[in-house]
Parts: C-alpha cells; structure tokens; sequence
C-alpha cells in the first residue's frame, strides 16, 4: 500500500497540471504573443510541464473559442512562427480565472490553517 | 526551410491522414505549425523529434474529435452526436459500453413509432404481441397474439417519444462529459 503513495501524489499533480494548463497558457500570452514552442519550453521551465504534442490541440481549441488568435510571422530563420496573441475576449477569461484560482487559493489556505 | 527526417515527415503524412474532415487550409496550419516545431527542435540538436508526441492518430483525433463534438451540440441530430462520441471514444471502451445501449433505445424507439404509424393500414398486422412466453413490438407471427389493439397507436407513438427524448438526453450528457475531459487533457 506505502509503495503507492508517491505513484498516487504523481497521478493527483498531473491531474493538477491538466486542469490549470489553460489558465498557464493565457498567463505566458498576457505580455506578449507566443509560440508554440516557446509556450511548451516556457510551461516546462515552469515545471507545469506539458508533452510537445498535447499544446498544439489546446491552442487550436482556445483559438476556437474566441480566446487567441493567431498570424504566421517570418523572422528570417529559414522558417515561420505560428505566433498566438490574446483576444479582449481571452484577456477577460484570463482575468475571471485568475480571479476564481486566487479565491480557490485563499479558501483552501484558510481550510488547511484551521485544521 | 530545412528538410526533415524521414520519420518526421512520415509523422506528419499521417497526421494530416487523420485531418479528412477538417477543411484543407485548416488542416496545412495545424501541419505547418507541427513542422515549424520540428525545424526548430532539429535546429537546437534534438536528436529524436518525435519524442513527447503521441501517436499521429491518436494526435490528429484530438485535433478532430473536439471540433466534432462542439460541432454536434450545436447543431446536431442525434447520429450526428453519436458518431462524434465514437470518433472521440477511440481510447475508452467503458464509453461506448454507455454508447452502444443509448444507440439501441433510438432503434427501439423508432420501431415503436413505426410501428403506431403502420397501424391503422394494416391493424392486423402491427401492434405488441404476447406469445410463447415473451412480448414484442412489431409486426406479428402466428404464434403471439396481439394484446393493445388500436389503443397501440397513442401508447407506442407516446412510448416512442419518450424513449426517443430519454435516449437523446443521454448522448447529449455523454457528449458534453466527452468535452469536459477533452478540456482536462489526455494523460
């Protein structure tokens, strides 16, 4: 049974990671647009890590929600970037989530204080 | 742009197989963007470009099924709903074990109802019958008599509704839980 626990703490933190993988994405395109690429390195750098493959979907789908939007930029390194800036509409996503994840932060830090 | 390796171009002819039923300029941006992908890992000395990445198929149906099932609940007729499911269910069996009743009870429902409708032209023939030991909606046989007479055209039309209604509550609900995990993410 012990043998599982670090087993069972992976699975819940990857289960973390998926479901605030999209809040990740809007935060890295709040400055500045992105790419692909640079949003996979900048999550794993962050250590919200993500498989190369499984942010191409997720933008495609934010960028069919309205939240992004994309243009294909040449910067003459022989080829181009498919670049992602946030929509007004993304951008007041963004700022709802980020309310919500703080709330959700403060009630739980105030759950595990009185416990 | 640089050429790739012939793995990855291999990876990319089978995602964009996968990508029929997208449009085609759609389907040459979610190629393009893999491809730049590639340039640019090769360009930083990784040595195998496809690692991190699931399978073509299974990458293209992620692409694909989600749109499909956006797609279905917006507009869709019950099959449109259902083969979206099935398209994003590849990988869950426990799934179409829900899937695969649901699809039933629409066939039954349709019977019921064709068979209220054929009634009043052949009375006889069309209704519930009860024989040997079981019952059936349908046209008859000799050996199971037929037990609503023409109150079955308002029971099984009433009937067929609601199975009808039930069943298409039920693939909407398993769509949209389809939609919810596609927002989670793959393991």
């Amino acid at each position: 049974m012990q043998d599982n626990v670090p087993k069972e703490v992976a699975a819940w933190r990857s289960q973390l990671r998926k479901g605030t993988l999209e809040l990740a994405v809007l935060v890295a395109l709040r400055k500045r647009r992105r790419y692909g690429l640079e949003l996979v390195d900048m999550l794993n750098k962050a250590e919200l890590g993500i498989s190369e493959g499984s942010i191409y979907p997720l933008l495609s789908r934010l960028k069919a929600e309205g939240k992004v939007e994309t243009e294909w930029v040449d910067e003459g390194v022989g080829h181009a970037h498919k670049y992602y800036t946030l929509t007004s509409h993304g951008r007041a996503v963004l700022k709802a989530m980020l309310t919500g994840w703080r709330e959700f932060n403060a009630a739980f830090d105030a759950l595990v204080e009185n416990n | 742009m640089p050429s790739l390796p012939p793995e990855a171009e291999k990876f990319l002819k089978e995602v964009r197989r996968g990508l029929g039923s997208l449009d085609a300029q759609e389907r040459d941006d979610v190629i393009e963007e893999l491809r730049s992908h590639f340039c640019d890992r090769m360009a930083q000395g990784k040595g195998d470009l496809l690692q991190g990445f699931e399978d073509p198929a299974t990458l293209a149906a992620s692409f694909v099924s989600e749109r499909a099932l956006r797609g279905a609940l917006s507009q869709g007729t019950p099959w449109v709903v259902a083969r979206a499911i099935l398209m994003s269910a590849r990988d869950s069996l426990a799934l179409l074990f829900a899937l695969v009743p649901l699809v039933l009870l629409q066939i039954v429902a349709f019977f019921f109802v064709l068979t209220a409708v054929l009634k009043p032209f052949s009375p006889s023939e069309f209704g519930l019958w009860v024989g040997n030991g079981n019952f059936y909606v349908g046209r008859g046989s000799p050996a199971a008599h037929e037990v609503l007479g023409f109150w079955g055209i308002p029971i099984l039309l009433l009937a067929g509704v609601l199975l009808f209604w039930a069943s298409n509550r039920g693939l909407r609900a398993l769509a949209r839980s389809r939609l919810a995990s596609h927002r989670l993410g793959r393991p």
